[in-house]
């Protein structure tokens, strides 16, 4: 009997220690890498939204109706020539030629301060390069507020766009959210406000097969019958752990407070900040809003959202200043804010603008500065060591968690960012309206491309 | 008046056997005794003529005999007259005095009732026939006189006649001339006849390669087709004989598939070597050519053997054959226990008492569990996904890369094919107007299959046909192989279905199981061929299990040395088509020869616990995995309890070994790009093949356990146990399982490239793919990449840049940026005709489209099931392109070898099988007619 015990502990004993070993991985040979090419860059291209979009025809009740209203101005710069196409009335910007890709190559933006019966604000957007995919965080369709998604395809092929819309309570199941055909070279409007009516806070992904397009929603709010504030919600940039947002430039904050006291309708005149989670898991974030000087205070929004939601936030309690909001979280988020103007001596009283968390930029960076109005780069440094650099030459340093906000002149910006990272949202306020015109660093397949041969 | 006869003895190094010959010949009243020594014995009383042949030292010894010899009686040192033999001898020259020849009746030499040879001719075929071999001497031949030849041993020749005809013919081969003398004795008006009265015992020490090389200067086996060969060439027409010189390739080619056929795989060295000495010493065969008129040969032919003499003797070969390999196989299990058959058994082949496979309701099995595969129903003529993929539409494609040595992929290299591409073939051939079909209804039927093999090898530890079908079920069943299957892991899938047939045909070989079954040596050939078979394409199917089954060879070796004759033969076709690939990793990555052919997929998970349980992921939770295999593993440790818990031992100890293996194989990363592009840059191995085996040695050791309890009432509640928690709830996974593939069309590109495919157009597709970090590229042949381009080289190849590379690489860059003024050079150096960008969920894709889309060389060709195709404009092909011949000289060796075993593998059936004449001149098996 003592053989058969042997035997049957040994075999378990040695089936346990199989199964218990610690085994790590044995790499036996190499895939092929992935080697670096030299090619000639494809031509820089953006697209801009164009005029201001006005839904319902002349009157506002005619159903699927969209016309442009006036006209836009579009600041640009490049190195090299650049060639212009309507793509439905957004325009394509392409500068062929430029060997060096980004913000340098090729950077515009437009503006457009619309007052017509039907819309009035001040319109602005930086001008994008086309992409596969884009997410919108901004928008509005509860009550007075429509919201318009405007697909530009300027490719020579049709494009097929997808639309995934997050609420807070999640996904948003709505028919007409798929397969939207968008024709080779135009423009089509998908009103939002039809499509997920009185939703307050929400994000859309946009997926594109078959071609590249730009993508924008269009904000526009009315209270009572008084058509006051418009504006181009630009794609994010970034989505992060971390995440920075310049450029919250704080004016009539007592305004606001007295026109909210009146009417219900104005309460959209606090700032908000709008979250968007697209992970897997709650998120929970802290945003430090900072000012810009010692007179500034700031304050702190801290809160989780549900895997896959949306959430708005009112940034209450700040005094008229200039802010920038520091967000970090524990998934990678989306965030932007929603930046109110109120005059209210002024009509309309009030314009908004949403500001998208900013694209994190080194080396030289350059935008275009709109003629109209007073506009304020607003720059923010994430890093935990100050960023030096020059703007239009003249040296400037950002502090460890600060911003730095510059009022600039019409015409070329140019930073040199000399160590560390920055981001920046351009601020234009004309007549009490505003807008802003994000810092974006757009690059097509560099001079280098990675590729592995198999 | 006495007739003085000279007896010669000629003797080659055999003083034991000469001695016993001297004696009895000098009893015989012999009136002289002449002794040549060919060999290098000392023997003073001999002529010395070393290395001297038969016909030579007869001369010799002819020239010393007295002038008044009239006789001359030859024999050699091994055949010993025996009483009166010379006397009956001469009494029967007496009678006739045209007998010039007389040969005596050859007796065995140690069973001296026996009669080994009485005269000798040829089949209509040309073989050499012995008129009666191996009977009792009951006088039931002594009527016997004229014979078309009497062998050397023994004869009696009139020396006038010896003389006039020159003597024996020195220069054919020594096993013809006896025959070549008595055919010409004949021809010169002389009988040749038997004296049956005349005994001569013969020990035929160079037919049963007793002699040194020298005497026969080749094996007997050879020296008996030079014989033949001889004997054809010599006494045929001259056009019959130079045409059959012409054939004789052929004929030997043909010749060797016949003795492949009837299992005399032991033949084929000889016959072939044979065969090349007649094809090429054709001058010195005809210098030996004999002028005989149509009549004499007509008259000759009456004394060949007849039809009905060799059927006779096949069909006592046949019998004896039986006898033999029974008795064989019964003197090697001498040391078996009790239980064993006895001999008697064994002869009556009385030793199977348990049911067949059908008789045990294993069809119906068989089809229940076809029936819980539904979810694998073929509905169309491939299947895409997971390890799957479509064979190529074209038989002969797929034969092309079975056993290659270039691969078309890319710009073409000189690599070994892996060997699962043998596999692929032999399967794909089942249904070769579209090879895929065969290898989806092979997905779908695993599990029958399964069950069937499980069955056989569980037959080797149980008599019990429901213990049988238990433990049958029980592996068809088993997580792991429900895991390959539904993620159609199709080399690991075929590696579990041939793993239990394979250890069923090694036993049988090696005499292994419960039950014997021995028929015959033929029956045991076939054995050796499948296993020979079932191995390549197990190691081929998963090359991680050689080293287990290296030692589980090593074990029935040593327990079975008697049978190494037999067991050596089944890694032939292994070591054939794992030859060029086993140097080629060997020189670059040896550990490479353990990776996993066809489409890279590795598991994703390396976790102990789940290897034990059968599983690489929870097919629903851990606690579910746990249950339904906790009742096989806990039946099967208690194996080590029962009386046979050594074959426990052996079969768990083997399982533990595959159970390390299979970790240590989930634990090996192998590159994993290749012809197939693929999520991840690294796969590990697949270590199901060696769960299975796990899984078999525990349900192997369960059986032993389910065969050991005696208590009906304990056994009913472990088999119901055994059903209710493992069995039903393991159906019920199979069931509810879904293949994670897609039934499709065997086509693997769009219609249109396919269609220049077809038409051979020599049009080449630049594939990019794109990821987060970089783009991948390949270009390859427009009729795509089907499973069997999968090669485990070709991935560890491409990790050197080439030329060939850098300029795809380079192409696949500008085209992505957009263009540029040297895209069209680019396209035209490597063929490229379109640009396909397979279908994607990535977002990359759109970017990478509407480049390719900007480009001014390339134009949409639309959206296809495969993605989207641009068509390259003015596509000129500037590359040559290597031409992959369906044949090299490794290729033909590996085909050759397979298709051997092919044909040891099929069964030949009873008697016809067995056939030969006497066991003089061929061994049981040797057909003449």
């Amino acid at each position: 009997m003592i053989k058969q015990i042997s035997a049957l502990a040994g075999v378990v004993i040695s089936a346990t220690a199989i199964t218990l070993l610690p085994l790590g991985n044995l790499q036996v040979g190499t895939p092929p890498a992935a080697n670096e090419f030299q090619v000639q860059a494809k031509a820089l291209s953006l697209i801009c939204p164009g005029a201001a979009m006005n839904s319902g025809g002349a009157n506002g009740t005619s159903v699927g109706s969209f016309d442009r209203i006036g006209a836009v101005s579009i600041s640009k710069n490049s190195t090299v020539g650049i060639s212009t196409t309507n793509v439905g009335g957004a325009t394509l910007l392409s500068a062929s030629g430029a060997t060096e890709q980004g913000s340098a190559a090729l950077n515009a933006g437009q503006i457009q301060n619309a007052a017509s019966a039907r819309l009035n604000g001040l319109l602005g957007a930086s001008c994008q390069a086309p992409g596969a995919q884009h997410w919108l965080l901004g928008g509005d369709t509860s009550t007075g507020r429509e919201t318009l998604l405007l697909l530009s395809n300027p490719s020579s092929v049709p494009a097929t766009v997808n639309l995934e819309v997050y609420a807070e309570g999640g996904r948003v199941q709505a028919s007409g959210l798929s397969g939207i055909a968008v024709s080779a070279g135009e423009t089509q409007v998908v009103p939002l406000s039809s499509l997920i009516p009185e939703t307050r806070s929400f994000a859309v992904q946009v997926l594109s097969r078959g071609a590249s397009v730009g993508a924008w929603l269009q904000q526009r709010t009315v209270r009572g019958l008084l058509y006051a504030g418009a504006d181009f919600v630009s794609p994010v940039t970034e989505i992060n752990k971390t995440l920075s947002i310049p450029g919250i430039l704080v004016r009539g904050a007592k305004d606001a407070a007295a026109l909210i006291a009146i009417n219900d309708d104005y309460k959209d005149l606090i700032p908000a900040l709008r979250v968007f989670n697209p992970s897997d898991k709650t998120a929970t974030f802290t945003a430090q809003i900072f000012g810009a000087n010692e007179k500034t205070f700031g304050t702190v929004v801290r809160d989780s959202i549900p895997a896959h939601s949306v959430k708005d936030f009112e940034i209450t309690g700040l005094a008229d200043g200039d802010y920038a909001a520091f967000i970090s979280s524990d998934a990678a988020i989306a965030a932007s804010v929603r930046l109110p103007r109120s005059d209210k001596t002024k009509k309309p009283n009030t314009d908004f603008t949403w500001l998208q968390s900013a694209q994190q930029l080194g080396d030289t960076q350059q935008i275009t500065v709109p003629a109209a109005g007073i506009s304020k780069l607003a720059l923010t440094n994430s890093n935990n060591q100050p960023v030096n650099l020059t703007i239009n030459g003249v040296a400037a340093s950002i502090k460890a968690q600060g911003t730095l906000v510059v009022k600039v002149s019409a015409g070329a910006v140019t930073l040199k960012i000399s160590d560390g990272k920055v981001g920046g949202n351009l601020v234009v306020d004309v007549s009490g309206a505003i807008t802003n015109l994000a810092l974006v660093d757009y690059r097509n397949s560099g001079s280098r491309v990675k590729v592995r041969v198999r | 008046m006495k007739t003085f006869v000279t007896a010669i003895i000629v003797s080659h190094n055999s003083t034991d056997f000469l001695e016993q010959t001297i004696a009895a010949t000098k009893s015989q009243n012999v009136d002289q005794l002449i002794i040549v020594e060919t060999g290098d014995a000392e023997n003073p009383n001999a002529i010395t003529a070393p290395g001297a042949s038969l016909p030579e030292a007869i001369a010799i010894a002819e020239r010393n005999a007295a002038p008044a010899a009239e006789w001359l009686w030859i024999l050699h040192d091994d055949s010993a007259p025996m009483q009166n033999a010379l006397n009956a001898l001469l009494q029967v020259v007496e009678l006739s005095p045209s007998v010039a020849v007389v040969g005596p009746k050859l007796m065995d030499w140690t069973d001296r009732k026996v009669i080994a040879q009485q005269g000798l001719t040829l089949t209509r075929r040309g073989a050499l026939f012995s008129l009666v071999s191996d009977e009792l001497d009951q006088s039931q031949h002594d009527a016997a006189d004229d014979v078309l030849a009497v062998g050397t041993a023994g004869m009696l020749v009139k020396r006038s006649v010896y003389l006039a005809l020159g003597g024996l013919t020195d220069g054919i081969p020594p096993l013809a001339a006896d025959i070549d003398f008595s055919m010409r004795v004949r021809l010169a008006g002389h009988r040749v006849v038997v004296a049956p009265q005349a005994r001569v015992a013969h020990a035929a020490l160079s037919l049963h390669g007793k002699r040194d090389r020298s005497w026969l200067r080749v094996t007997p086996k050879s020296a008996l087709r030079r014989a033949e060969l001889q004997l054809r060439l010599s006494f045929a027409p001259l056009p019959s004989a130079l045409l059959f010189w012409f054939f004789l390739p052929l004929l030997t080619l043909g010749r060797l598939v016949w003795r492949v056929w009837t299992k005399r795989p032991d033949r084929l060295i000889g016959d072939l070597a044979a065969g090349a000495w007649a094809y090429f010493t054709i001058a010195a065969r005809l210098r030996f050519r004999r002028k005989d008129s149509a009549g004499a040969r007509r008259a000759m032919r009456a004394l060949y053997a007849t039809k009905q003499q060799v059927r006779d003797e096949k069909r006592q070969n046949a019998e004896q054959e039986e006898i033999d390999a029974r008795l064989e196989a019964h003197s090697q299990l001498a040391e078996r226990d009790q239980s064993s058959p006895n001999t008697e058994q064994i002869l009556l082949g009385v030793g199977n008492t348990s049911k067949s496979f059908a008789a045990a309701g294993g069809v119906w099995f068989a089809i229940l569990l076809a029936a819980i595969s539904f979810a694998w129903l073929p509905v169309g003529q491939a299947i895409s996904g997971g390890g799957a993929m479509p064979l190529s539409e074209n038989w002969f494609e797929l034969f092309k890369r079975a056993g290659a040595s270039w691969q078309e992929l890319g710009g073409g290299l000189a690599l070994p094919a892996d060997p699962f591409n043998w596999v692929l073939l032999a399967i794909g051939s089942l249904t070769f107007w579209s090879p895929s079909i065969a290898l989806i209804v092979l997905v779908f039927l695993a599990k029958p299959i399964a069950f069937f093999g499980a069955f056989k090898a569980i037959s080797l530890f149980t008599k019990k046909t429901w213990i049988r079908n238990l433990g049958a079920l029980s592996y068809a069943l088993w997580p792991a192989l429900t895991e390959a299957q539904t993620q159609l892991r199709i080399p690991a899938l075929i590696a579990q279905l041939v793993l239990p047939l394979l250890i069923f045909c090694i036993a049988k070989v090696a005499l292994f199981g419960v039950e014997l079954s021995v028929r015959s040596r033929q029956q045991i050939w076939t054995w050796v061929g499948l296993s020979g078979l079932l191995l390549a394409v197990e190691v081929a199917a998963a090359p991680n299990t050689a080293p287990v089954l290296i030692v589980a060879m090593i074990f029935v070796l040593i327990a079975r040395i008697k049978r190494i004759g037999y067991l050596i033969w089944i890694a032939l076709p292994t070591a054939a088509i794992f030859g060029p690939l086993f140097i080629f990793d060997i020189l670059n990555f040896p550990l490479a020869l353990f990776a996993d052919p066809g489409v890279p997929q590795g598991v994703a998970t390396n976790r102990g616990w789940l290897t034990l349980l059968g599983a690489t992921i929870y097919p629903l939770n851990f606690w579910f995995l746990a249950l339904i295999t906790a009742v096989p593993l806990l039946l099967g440790l208690l194996a080590l309890l029962t009386r046979r818990r050594a074959v426990a031992l052996l079969s768990l100890g083997l399982g533990l070994l595959a159970l390390a293996s299979a970790r240590l194989a989930a634990a090996v990363q192998f590159p994993a790009i290749g012809a197939t592009d693929s999520s991840g840059e690294l796969v590990s191995g697949t270590p199901h093949a060696l769960m299975a085996f796990w899984a078999l040695a525990v349900i192997a050791a369960a059986a032993i356990t389910l065969e050991s309890i005696s208590r009906r009432r304990a056994l009913q509640i472990v088999a119901a146990s055994l059903v209710a928690l493992f069995v039903l709830p393991a159906a019920a996974l199979t069931a509810v399982s879904q293949p994670i593939g897609r039934w499709s069309e065997a086509r693997v590109m769009p219609a249109l490239i396919a269609a220049q495919a077809a038409r051979g157009a020599e049009v080449r597709v630049l594939v990019i793919d794109s990821t987060k970090q970089d783009l991948t590229a390949a270009v390859i042949p427009a009729n795509g990449i089907q499973l069997e381009d999968n090669s485990t080289a070709y991935r560890y190849a491409i990790s050197k840049s080439s030329d060939y590379s850098a300029a795809v690489g380079q192409l696949a860059a500008d085209l992505v940026a957009g263009g540029s003024e040297k895209v069209t050079r680019e396209l035209s150096a490597v063929n490229v005709g379109y640009v396909l960008v397979p279908k994607s969920q990535a977002v990359q894709i759109v970017d990478v489209s509407s480049s390719l889309d900007a480009v001014a060389e390339l134009e949409s060709a639309g959206e296809t099931e495969f993605g989207k195709i641009w068509r390259v404009r003015n596509f000129q092909a500037e590359a040559i392109q290597t031409q992959e011949s369906l044949w090299s000289i490794t290729k033909g060796l590996q085909l050759a070898i397979l298709i051997s075993f092919i044909l040891l593998a099929i069964p030949t059936s009873g008697r016809k099988r067995a056939a030969g004449t006497s066991e003089i001149f061929v061994d049981a098996g040797e057909s003449n007619d």
